[in-house]
């Protein structure tokens, strides 16, 4: 049974609806992330589940209970928010101690707890700090630890790593997985960076303009995106509009591509990783182009090509046995493998 | 706001501070320059006791007479408390009204000019300084009233004494001790016990009288209108009071004729020493006094004239009256009535009472 | 080069001299002769006055009246201000803007029109208490409009606005994702508004309080009015003076003084231990609004009622304005209206000058004010001379004494030549008042000119600079117009109070500066109560004309 459920939730703000038609289920000890762009409505989802707002229609569960009317402080769930919200007037002791106080544990226990708890989130020592003197980081984890300290039958975190630096980014990524693991509990991440998404979750929910649009792991999204919007908000790609006829792919009078059998759709998707630079032409014919960018990303180069007045992303791994030799202005040749190119309806 | 706005604005401010003690100095140097010359200034400047519509009356007549503009104040109660803070540098010519009294320690102060109006000499030894310091221009009779309305001849008070009796609970208001004509009556209370070696007794009566008394007031209108609207039924007040509101604001009031008798203040003017429009100040002295305006003040403002000749003018109340006046000595009165006050104010006067 | 230099340094000097000047002569020295005052008595040093005042009971008692009249002040005026901050600004109202702008209007009254008001709607014979006694056929009145209770009437309806005020300000900065934060650990409601909001407001709170206090002690028209016999230190102090005790009223005066200080000081200490900065962009609180109808509508009745509560005295003033003179003396409704008073006040000079008298003396006080406070606020916030800390100690050294205390501590310092007067003794003067006014609303102004230079963050200067801007390009072009809405807000407060002034007036006033209030007083001893309320009319006239002024020059 899931854990978390969304039932034909639809939420109204004025005349717009920001969230129809959502039917979601959750496993319990999930990883769960909610994707998609700004204003598509997954922010307001996670704000339905915390009780803040309340849905026109549809319901909500979670953990086999009905919590669709009840008030946000019955509901067990735990929530890190954007700006973290810690109680500016209190210590880092304090603001873990406010939800222990609350369900009025003793404080020999919450003493322990509160110990306990911010080594997990690796603040040894922090208690006695004023929020004041906390940086980003820091102050992420002590909200982090707040929200834990409680127990909440699920987790949820609203774009938390959206205002640290990259560095720190990555950084918190791997602690907040971490932690999660440990802890095994039921977690939903909200967030609009996909790389984010991709390599936290354990299934990913993508949004667009408050409807749902594909549910699967990362694998699945990446690899097979329902529509041109998943194939093009989730990771980088090369998308043209075509028109099929057999098994050919017309982008253009002069740039056709091969399709592995007949498909149909309007759409076709090839990630840039899947498209072959070579200074040589190939056996089987290629298209040939010239390079007007390069942008050197670390351990990958981008290629920009214009080939036949299409324009084409391609990537290659900077690696120090293929030493490219290729630059800006120069001529060469596209292949691009039939198997790559994944045909898309809508 | 540009630097020049704000450069103008210092310079206004600057000015305004310049001339400001200019003027100051200026009219000090206007004093010292005209010494001696007899010619009237073109103002002279009243402090006074009586009320607005009054001074404007003896004002306006003033300065169609001579040209000679008025400028006036009045402080009431705080008047002596004014004349005495400015000592060092008078702003005022003419103390016009206050009790004799008042007139009698400020005079020890030093505070006032010798002169003799030319309506000065008529008048009763009574009224006057002995050495022409201040002259009084009306006689205030302060007299107990009480609302017929709300009680009858009979059941009314018949003397100051009667005050403290218990039938009159919470029926009494009065002013308090800043107003001059019932720091007067207060005192002269008072005397009369002293007189006699008991001035204890007479601290008992007015504490007795202060337990009967159910607000004190700052304001004579606000008492008055008190008094009308039967909030309580009897006071005392100036008789010119009494008879402005009997006959103008139609109250039902009755005046008692006190068996002991009832304090009769001598308001009086003087010219203040060192005043800055010497000349002006004579000339209002000699005119506010005249029995002319001594008549004319009687007939549209009820206030007892000091001088024989005014009588003839005046209503015919005046000449007939026939209330018993108290026998008070002002003189060592005027040197204990501070004192007095300031005791009573602090010891007697304590239950829920005073209002403005 | 080093002319420049010398330049700069020269104004520098010449502009702190000069502010130290007026500052030591006008506010240290007169509070330091009113001091020496009372430590002297026949000439001799002696505490004799101090003890008088502590031994005698009357003189005790209005010690011990005063400290309990500011507490109680401070508590209803909290309590009303606070529920009122939170009824319109955390949930959610129909017609906000105008409940909150009417709300807001008791502070442009002086006081001594609102005792007058209220004597004439709610004393024995007042028109609502007869009305109530009337319709309830009481045989006697509902209830006594004097002593302690009558004057707390007076300080709620006058000083709530405070609390009102930086409540709301206060409200409004609630981070609402606090709030939900809270709420996401189980707080109940009780919890979220101890733990919670209780902390945001708590700054708002206590810095309320401390203008409360002070002007709760330093309360005259009040209590000299309706206090009947319930003492003060203020009225205390006039009786004294009355009677020459000077040196009995000096010692008062520094009592009341070190009082007010105090209380100052202790809550300032408070007040700094509860002030946070929130970090991290907060989010604004949306009203919350209230589900259930029968809470509502008690609420909105309440809140009905006292905006008709708040109307009642101005309106008062202005039908009473037009009562016949001498009509009304014994009956309890007024019969006859027209518009004789307000005829009287304009044709006749004598009557029209205390209203021409009011409004220059508070445009030279808030001139003078704004001079002074400008390199005063400057020097407090920003530069970093030595006189930094004494300076400031002087401009807000007013604040905490009250206005009696300032008046009797002027004539002390000028009933004499003095070095800062140019050898001119100034009581009597035309301008002894305005300069008294300048001293007591000094602090106000400073205050704003303070605050909005704090908010002028260094960056904007160093900015000018590096963009080629000179010293006084950027005092023009960058510090003014930061400055420019702070300004105008003290500028506008200033002339407001100064405007319906009484307890300086009284002490102070001359034959040629005759203020509006005093003209206010005299008309109501002279049984002239339309012509009083008809000048009374006027200054509230006056003020909402300025506060309508200057919001919309505000708005450039």
């Amino acid at each position: 049974m899931a854990f978390v459920e969304f039932r034909n939730i639809k939420k109204i703000y004025g005349e717009r609806a920001v969230c129809q038609n959502i039917n979601l289920q959750i496993n319990k000890g999930e990883f769960f992330t909610f994707l998609g762009p700004s204003g598509c409505g997954k922010t307001t989802l996670l704000r339905l589940l915390a009780g803040f707002i309340f849905p026109e229609e549809g319901k909500l569960f979670l953990n086999g209970q009905d919590i669709t009317t009840l008030q946000p402080e019955k509901r067990n769930v735990g929530m890190v928010f954007q700006n973290y919200a810690l109680f500016p007037y209190m210590t880092v002791y304090e603001n873990i101690d406010f939800g222990l106080k609350i369900n009025k544990i003793p404080k020999k226990e919450r003493e322990k707890k509160i110990k306990e708890y911010l080594e997990i989130v690796n603040l040894e020592g922090y208690e006695k700090r004023s929020i004041s003197e906390l940086s980003g980081g820091e102050q992420q984890r002590v909200a982090l630890a707040r929200s834990l300290v409680v127990k909440p039958e699920v987790l949820l975190l609203d774009e938390p790593l959206s205002n640290l630096d990259a560095r720190l980014r990555d950084k918190m990524r791997a602690e907040l997985k971490d932690i999660q693991s440990k802890l095994g509990i039921t977690t939903i991440f909200v967030t609009h960076d996909q790389t984010e998404a991709l390599s936290m979750s354990d299934r990913i929910a993508v949004f667009n303009k408050g409807q749902l649009i594909q549910i699967g792991s990362p694998n699945e999204i990446y690899l097979e995106p329902v529509n041109s919007f998943v194939a093009s908000f989730v990771g980088e790609t090369n998308l043209f509009e075509v028109k099929i006829v057999g098994n050919k792919a017309y982008v253009t009078d002069e740039f056709i591509l091969s399709l592995p059998k007949k498909l149909d759709g309007k759409f076709v998707s090839i990630r840039p990783q899947d498209v072959i630079l070579s200074k040589s032409q190939p056996l089987d014919g290629g298209y040939k182009g010239i390079i007007e960018e390069i942008k050197y990303n670390g351990t990958l180069i981008e290629y920009t090509i214009k080939c036949n007045n299409i324009i084409l992303k391609a990537v290659q791994i900077n690696n120090y046995k293929k030493k490219s030799l290729i630059s800006i202005a120069d001529s060469v040749y596209i292949n691009i493998d039939s198997q790559c190119i994944k045909v898309l309806k809508y | 706001m540009t630097i020049k706005k704000m450069i103008s604005i210092i310079l206004v401010f600057v000015m305004i501070f310049t001339l400001g003690a200019c003027a100051t100095k200026n009219t000090n140097s206007d004093a010292n320059s005209k010494g001696e010359s007899t010619d009237l200034e073109e103002k002279v400047v009243i402090y006074s006791t009586h009320g607005e519509s009054m001074l404007e009356l003896v004002a306006e007549e003033f300065e169609e007479k001579t040209g000679v503009k008025v400028e006036f104040i009045n402080l009431k109660g705080e008047l002596a408390d004014r004349v005495r803070a400015e000592k060092g540098n008078p702003q005022s010519d003419v103390m016009f009204g206050g009790a004799s009294s008042i007139f009698m320690k400020l005079t020890e102060e030093g505070l006032f000019e010798a002169y003799e109006p030319a309506w000065g000499k008529d008048l009763d030894f009574l009224y006057k300084s002995a050495d022409n310091f201040w002259f009084g221009t009306i006689q205030t009779p302060v007299m107990m009233f009480y609302n017929s309305d709300m009680m009858s001849a009979e059941d009314a008070p018949k003397d100051w004494a009667d005050l403290s009796k218990e039938e009159y609970k919470d029926q009494l208001v009065f002013r308090n001790a800043l107003s001059s004509s019932a720091r007067a009556t207060y005192s002269s209370l008072l005397q009369q016990y002293e007189k006699e070696g008991s001035i204890e007794e007479g601290w008992t009566l007015l504490k007795g009288i202060d337990m009967n008394t159910k607000q004190y007031y700052g304001s004579g209108s606000l008492m008055f209108q008190a008094l009308g609207r039967k909030e309580a039924s009897i006071s005392f007040a100036p008789l010119n009071s009494i008879i402005d509101n009997k006959i103008k604001n139609e109250m039902p009031l009755e005046v008692i004729d006190a068996e002991s008798g009832s304090p009769i203040i001598t308001d009086g003017i003087a010219l203040i020493k060192d005043a800055k429009h010497p000349n002006a100040a004579k000339a209002f002295i000699d005119f506010a006094g005249s029995p002319e305006m001594q008549a004319k003040l009687a007939n549209e403002f009820n206030r007892l004239p000091t001088h024989p000749d005014a009588f003839t003018d005046s209503p015919e109340w005046m000449e007939e009256i026939k209330f018993k006046p108290m026998s008070v000595d002002w003189s060592d009165l005027s040197s204990k009535e501070s004192e007095w006050m300031q005791k009573w104010d602090t010891e007697i006067k304590d239950t829920e009472k005073d209002a403005k | 080069m080093i002319d420049r230099l010398k330049n700069i340094n020269i104004s520098k000097i010449l502009i702190t001299s000069l502010l130290l000047w007026i500052l030591i002569g006008f506010i240290l020295y007169p509070t330091l002769r009113t001091f020496s005052v009372s430590v002297h008595s026949q000439g001799d040093i002696s505490i004799i006055n101090y003890l008088k005042v502590l031994e005698t009971d009357a003189h005790f008692t209005a010690i011990k009246n005063t400290v309990v009249l500011g507490l109680l002040t401070v508590l209803i005026c909290g309590v009303i201000g606070t529920a009122l901050a939170f009824l319109v600004h955390f949930f959610e109202l129909p017609y906000k803007r105008v409940i909150d702008k009417l709300l807001m209007m008791p502070l442009v009254l002086p006081g001594l029109i609102i005792v007058f008001a209220f004597v004439q709607l709610y004393g024995e014979s007042g028109l609502i208490t007869k009305t109530i006694q009337n319709i309830f056929n009481l045989k006697e009145v509902p209830f006594k409009f004097s002593g302690l209770s009558g004057i707390l009437l007076v300080h709620a309806y006058t000083q709530y606005v405070y609390f009102y005020m930086n409540v709301s300000i206060a409200i409004k900065h609630i981070d609402q994702s606090s709030l939900e934060a809270a709420k996401n650990l189980g707080a109940s409601r009780f919890t979220l508004f101890k733990s919670v909001i209780i902390p945001f407001i708590k700054p708002a709170l206590i810095a309320s309080s401390i203008i409360t206090f002070m002007t709760g002690v330093g309360s005259f028209s009040a209590p000299s009015i309706i206090g009947g016999s319930f003492k003060v230190m203020t009225t205390q102090i006039l009786l004294a003076k009355a009677n020459n005790f000077m040196g009995l009223a000096a010692s008062q005066v520094i009592i009341l003084t070190v009082i007010s200080i105090m209380y100052l000081v202790v809550f300032r200490y408070y007040e700094n231990k509860v002030t946070f900065v929130s970090q991290v962009k907060g989010v604004k609180i949306s009203p919350i609004a209230i589900n259930n109808k029968i809470t509502r509508n008690v609420l909105y009745a309440i809140l009905i009622i006292l905006v008709v509560i708040i109307i009642l005295p101005i309106l008062t003033i202005i039908v009473l304005s037009f009562v016949k003179p001498g009509t009304w003396m014994v009956d309890i409704y007024p019969r006859e209206f027209s518009f004789d008073n307000y005829v009287k006040i304009f044709s006749k000079s004598r009557a029209f000058a205390p209203f021409i008298n009011s409004i220059a003396i508070s445009l030279i006080t808030a001139v003078s004010c704004m001079i002074v406070a400008l390199p005063s606020s400057y020097i407090i916030v920003k530069a970093k001379s030595k006189w930094k800390v004494f300076i400031e100690f002087l401009v807000m050294l007013p604040w905490a004494v009250p206005s009696s205390a300032i008046a009797i501590n002027m004539i002390n310092a000028f009933n004499h030549p003095t070095i800062f007067t140019g050898e001119n003794v100034l009581v009597g003067s035309y301008i002894l008042l305005p300069i008294a006014y300048f001293v007591s609303l000094l602090p106000l102004m400073v205050r704003t000119t303070t605050i909005s230079l704090h908010n002028l963050n260094d960056d904007y200067i160093d900015a000018a600079k590096s963009l080629g801007a000179s010293r006084w390009k950027t005092l023009k072009n960058v510090i003014v117009p930061f400055l420019y809405p702070g300004l105008l807000t003290g500028f506008s407060f200033v002339i407001i109070r100064s405007i319906g002034e009484y307890t300086l007036s009284a002490f102070l006033y001359t034959t040629s500066n005759k203020p509006i209030s005093i003209a206010m007083v005299n008309g109501i001893f002279e049984y002239e109560i339309g012509l009083a309320m008809a000048y009374g009319a006027l200054v509230v006239l006056i003020a909402f004309v300025g506060n309508l002024f200057i919001n919309k020059i505000r708005k450039y």
